[in-house]
């Protein structure tokens, strides 16, 4: 009757938990959402509803002209006034995703009556897809270990600085949905495989199609799952779910991918997406050799096939070789080759190696973006190797894959950090499941605790035998070390939501656009100057007007000045981003002449020397020096611009060459005006500003905002009466040479 | 809504999010 009473009211505590299970989920879910939604949205609140950065201000100005265009006329959007005069073929050069997404949700609250703003539907994209991620995140992490594992898998991907850097509020881009679209594809993969049904596969192809529109980094998800199933064959886990899920995700996501026009027969034709087109012959082979391999049971017979299988795959491996080097498959891009060989950009693609979020990371910025996760991430892959199931050996492959590029390059923590976050989850799930499991059987602890004792009676093997025994008092089932264990971990995890929140809020929810700087009196002061500039060339020139600046300012000015531009952030011509940079580090007279063929009207620069802004132009300017020297390396020598000892000095220590380029002359005209006499000062780069002022004879200065940041010079028009500029200007500054009359000599009079 | 009040509600549910999780696992430990 005890026993009975015993086992009933266990169940009815078993069914009491799971009730509470749901509800509670539920409610851990919607902390979840809101802690990630809220997180990202610092921006907004400290600054205003507005588009940050580079890349989502071509985004955004690609949205509106879908909205107002609509979809075909998007799709055929030539640009005309960026990359002057070449334009840009921008609907198809472009992941249409992004656009798209925010165009349905801008049409279907419009068709719900709420009449709201696109630039506040592509502001708030990224938060309120953060969430989806979050939820997709509990999906593939619970397929790894429990539920409870997937809530804290999803918890740590909501406000993970690693993943927030790129989705808070205004940061528009393409990543915005991509890693969303990531987790869900990963999701419904491990989903597929584990179920060997066609329809998740299907799903899996069409969310894979998704993120193709959405991202060029889908090439991420192109080879990771590939190789997942390449790993499976040759641990011997064939099976007919991974032969199903494989091909109807491949045929279906394939096929769908190559309707996006910017990726077309890339996926039958690029280097990149030959490891799932292999994957899909190999598994073929697999399944026909399995076939026969069950209707014929001689041994000779199926050593011939075996055979025959070798060849045909190192068959296929010549030929592929073949096609790439002579040039029907195309070979690996630059950006990919820079992946595996860290130095390749450096050397030969000055202008990917010239971003600085293409440079490998820092230990403290890892720690920075995923904080105690980081660590915890090799102790949560050691936990899938003691699994090793088909979704464990997929994160293990995650894991390595995304370190390795992770290694490479910084930008690409955002890759690693949902597979620190999942590897993390079963590390702390796994403790806390340890900590708060069951009790040992008290017969089984009193009789280890008896043998223990009896095998080590004397010494320091008593005291051992005490702490390793298992017994109530003390070791993990004690009540002493589950409460120290399980309150360390919440400490930890308190710790982690107070770190990621203050990262995201000090570090990561700047627009870029606008700067702030604390006064001394605590107050926050905002530098305005990068939209003073804009609107100035807004209000006070033409529709037409031609400015050029460095790459990094084109879809600003495009989007915020609405002007037209020589180069922007697509970076798609290298020739001419180098004659923008020519024209910058030459001197006048040489860069005249490029500026007219450009019908050049206005220069924009900016300089950080006043404000101690060290992303200025100057800074940048090694990378300009470079990029053009690739082209015309007689004309642009690098080794000019450094001192005899090899310093980058823009005092009076400059050098010739860096005083008459053009850039040089532009930062610091007119510089000294905001100091005292001979007590100018560059804080950008800690130097003096040089004793003489630069003078400019071919541009002159249109427009300086408050703090100096953004310049704005126009280039003159060539002289009416064909005289050489710096004449004119030295004559309208009354400094005009005398003319000095020949000197007599041998003067022979006229007349004698 | 002010920075610090933001802030607030960020860690708020921050906190609240990682001790129901621990609360989830306690409720789904393993019976003996």
């Amino acid at each position: 009757m005890a026993n009975s009473a015993t086992i009933t009211s266990k169940k009815g505590v078993k069914s009491h938990q799971k009730d509470w299970k749901i509800p509670l989920k539920v409610l851990i879910l919607i902390c979840i959402a809101v802690a990630s939604v809220s997180s990202r949205l610092f921006s907004v609140i400290r600054y205003e509803s507005i588009i940050h950065e580079f890349d989502p201000w071509f985004n955004f100005r690609a949205s509106k002209i879908l909205v107002e265009q609509g979809f075909y006329n998007f799709l055929n959007w030539f640009d005309e006034r960026s990359w002057y005069p070449l334009g840009r073929v921008a609907g198809g050069t472009l992941y249409p995703g992004l656009m798209v997404t925010s165009g349905i949700i801008f049409k279907v609250l419009h068709l719900l009556r709420i009449n709201v703003n696109i630039r506040d539907v592509c502001v708030l994209l990224a938060p309120a897809f953060s969430g989806i991620t979050a939820i997709a995140t509990y999906y593939l992490a619970r397929e790894l270990k429990s539920d409870a594992c997937g809530l804290l898998a999803a918890a740590f991907m909501g406000i993970a600085p690693g993943y927030t850097s790129r989705s808070v509020a205004g940061s528009y881009d393409n990543e915005a949905i991509a890693i969303t679209l990531l987790m869900s594809t990963f999701a419904l993969w491990i989903k597929a495989v584990k179920s060997g049904s066609s329809f998740w596969g299907a799903c899996t192809g069409l969310l894979y199609f998704y993120m193709v529109t959405a991202w060029g980094g889908y090439v991420f998800i192109t080879n990771m799952i590939p190789l997942h199933v390449f790993v499976l064959l040759l641990m011997g886990r064939y099976t007919s779910k991974l032969y199903i899920a494989y091909t109807t995700y491949y045929v279906i996501g394939t096929l769908a991918s190559m309707q996006v026009p910017f990726v077309g027969f890339q996926p039958v034709s690029t280097s990149e997406h030959m490891s799932a087109l292999g994957v899909f012959g190999l598994l073929q082979l697999f399944a026909f050799y399995n076939y026969v391999k069950g209707l014929v049971s001689s041994k000779q017979f199926q050593i011939l096939i075996r055979f025959a299988l070798v060849c045909l795959v190192g068959l296929a491996t010549v030929v592929l070789f073949a096609l790439s080097s002579t040039g029907v498959i195309a070979p690996w891009t630059g950006r990919f080759y820079s992946l595996w060989d860290t130095n390749y950009a450096k050397i030969h693609i000055p202008i990917i190696a010239s971003v600085s979020e293409h440079q490998p990371p820092t230990w403290s910025s890892l720690f920075f973006d995923l904080q105690f996760l980081i660590w915890l991430l090799p102790v949560g892959v050691y936990l899938c190797f003691k699994e090793l199931r088909n979704e464990h050996v997929f994160i293990i492959i995650y894991s390595v894959l995304g370190t390795y590029f992770c290694g490479v390059m910084v930008r690409l923590v955002l890759t690693l950090t949902p597979c620190v976050c999942i590897a993390a989850a079963v590390a702390i799930s796994t403790l806390l499941d340890t900590y708060m499991g069951p009790e040992v059987e008290e017969d089984k602890v009193s009789e280890e605790a008896a043998s223990a004792k009896s095998k080590n009676k004397k010494g320091i093997f008593s005291i051992l035998s005490f702490f390793t025994s298992g017994s109530k008092n003390i070791g993990i089932y004690s009540l002493l070390s589950r409460v120290l264990v399980i309150s360390s971990t919440a400490y930890f995890l308190i710790m982690f939501v107070y770190h990621s929140s203050w990262v995201t809020s000090n570090a990561y929810s700047s627009p870029t656009v606008v700067l702030s700087t604390v006064l001394n009196d605590g107050s926050l002061m905002y530098i305005d100057d990068f939209r003073e500039a804009y609107d100035w060339l807004r209000r006070n020139t033409p529709y037409d007007t031609k400015v050029m600046s460095w790459w990094d300012y084109g879809y600003q000015i495009a989007g915020m000045a609405d002007r037209i531009t020589l180069v922007d952030n697509n970076t798609w011509n290298n020739t001419h981003i180098a004659t923008v940079g020519k024209a910058m580090s030459s001197p006048e007279e040489k860069a005249y002449p490029i500026l007219r063929k450009h019908d050049v009207d206005y220069i924009l620069i900016i300089y950080g020397g006043t404000l101690g802004y060290s992303s200025d132009d100057m800074n940048k300017f090694l990378w300009m020096i470079r990029i053009s020297q690739g082209l015309w390396p007689d004309e642009i020598v690098e080794r000019n611009f450094f001192t005899p000892n090899g310093e980058y000095r823009t005092d009076d220590a400059a050098t010739p060459t860096m005083r008459e380029s053009l850039l040089y002359k532009m930062s610091y005209h007119g510089a000294w005006k905001l100091f005292p006499p001979n007590q100018g000062y560059d804080r950008a780069r800690n130097q003096k500003l040089p004793s003489k002022d630069p003078q400019l004879f071919t541009i002159e200065e249109a427009f300086t905002t408050v703090h100096h940041l953004v310049r704005l010079y126009k280039v003159k028009k060539p002289d009416t009466l064909g005289r050489d500029l710096k004449q004119v200007t030295l004559f309208e500054e009354g400094k005009r040479k005398k003319l000095r009359r020949p000197a007599k000599t041998n003067e022979i009079p006229l007349r004698v | 809504m002010t920075d610090v009040q933001l802030q607030n509600i960020v860690t708020t549910f921050g906190i609240s999010m990682m001790l129901l999780i621990i609360l989830y696992h306690y409720l789904s430990r393993p019976q003996a």
